[in-house]
């Protein structure tokens, strides 16, 4: 009597752990897949703003080369002189801020740009500015060494404008990507790479 | 009494695990989408690396041209110097052939990069074309 007791009282104990693990399980699984679904759109959609900025980018007659018979895939070295250290003021997402670098991997050429901010608030805009500052001023350090320091040493700086925008202001998140472009000088081409920041406010 | 307890507790897992599957599918749908987006972003970039690739120029000749000359005369591609330009890119890896001939131009392999290819197909004479492909490990 005492030993079906027994065996009855584990297997109550057994299916009551089992329920409370079921129960747990479900708990976490809902606290985790609706906290990342709740984020996920988010992220994508920051992210795929920049990726679109891009690529927009690369289609921007005011920044590609353009021949009488089409449009090209290619940045024109000169338009680029034209547009250095300026903003881009016919494209960009609301409330958003983007950095932009191309550089000339071959020759080690460099440009650098900025999207206008459009629809954000003074003071957000007075952030970007000195932020804008801040990272402006990095570039103004000699650069030395190898090609590949050069660009690390891009990649340093338009990561360290994001953390200072990050850290002044409230944004829903950044985004960072670099992608490979080609580069026309007059009759030569070569290639380049293009370096976006994206910080969605 | 005993059976109706045990059977409400199987009642009730049997609810939970149902309850619980939706989160999984959610879970298996976003990890699938999310690879795919990722997969795309890589394939547009291996894209552009290709077209900046044969955009470049080398004595007035686009790379695009060039290639297709030294196909026909079937010469090597030492002097367009393609790994030192994929490695500018920034690409860890990268593996450059001519599919049709299973002809591998330039490769440097790395164990724990998944490549993405781009394919793009050049026409030579007599209505004949090779597909070139550049895969990179982004």
């Amino acid at each position: 009597m005492l030993s079906k007791g027994l065996v009855l009282t584990t297997t109550k104990a057994l299916t009551l752990l089992l329920a409370i693990a079921c129960i747990v399980s479900v708990y976490i699984l809902f606290n985790k897949v609706f906290y990342e679904f709740h984020i996920l759109p988010l992220e994508l959609q920051y992210r795929k703003n920049a990726l679109l900025l891009a690529r927009v980018l690369m289609s921007e007659e005011n920044l590609i080369y353009v021949d009488e018979a089409s449009f090209h895939i290619t940045f024109d070295a000169e338009k680029l002189n034209e547009i250095n250290n300026k903003p881009i003021k016919e494209i960009g997402y609301p409330n958003s801020f983007s950095l932009i670098s191309i550089v000339d991997v071959e020759n080690g050429n460099m440009w650098n740009f900025y999207i206008e901010p459009k629809g954000v608030e003074e003071k957000d805009l007075k952030k970007f500015l000195s932020c804008r500052w801040e990272y402006t001023k990095l570039f103004v350090l000699p650069q030395t060494g190898p090609l590949e320091g050069g660009i690390a040493f891009v990649r340093g700086n338009l990561n360290k404008f994001t953390t200072c925008l990050l850290e002044k202001m409230k944004t829903k998140g950044s985004y960072y990507d670099e992608f490979p472009v080609s580069i026309r000088y007059g009759d030569e081409t070569r290639v380049g790479k293009l370096l976006l920041t994206y910080v969605q406010g | 009494m005993k059976g109706f307890f045990t059977g409400a507790i199987m009642a009730f897992i049997f609810t939970a695990m149902i309850i619980g599957s939706i989160p999984l599918t959610l879970l298996y749908a976003k990890i699938h989408l999310y690879g795919r987006i990722e997969d795309y972003v890589d394939i547009n970039k291996a894209r552009l690396a290709l077209i900046s690739l044969i955009s470049k120029t080398k004595n007035g000749k686009s790379y695009g041209d060039i290639i297709v000359e030294k196909l026909i005369n079937q010469e090597g591609f030492d002097e367009l110097e393609i790994d030192d330009l994929l490695e500018k890119m920034g690409f860890r890896c990268y593996k450059f052939y001519i599919e049709e001939d299973d002809l591998v131009v330039v490769e440097k392999k790395c164990e724990e990069k998944k490549l993405i290819g781009a394919k793009m197909k050049v026409p030579l004479p007599d209505l004949n074309y090779k597909t070139i492909v550049l895969e990179v490990g982004v």
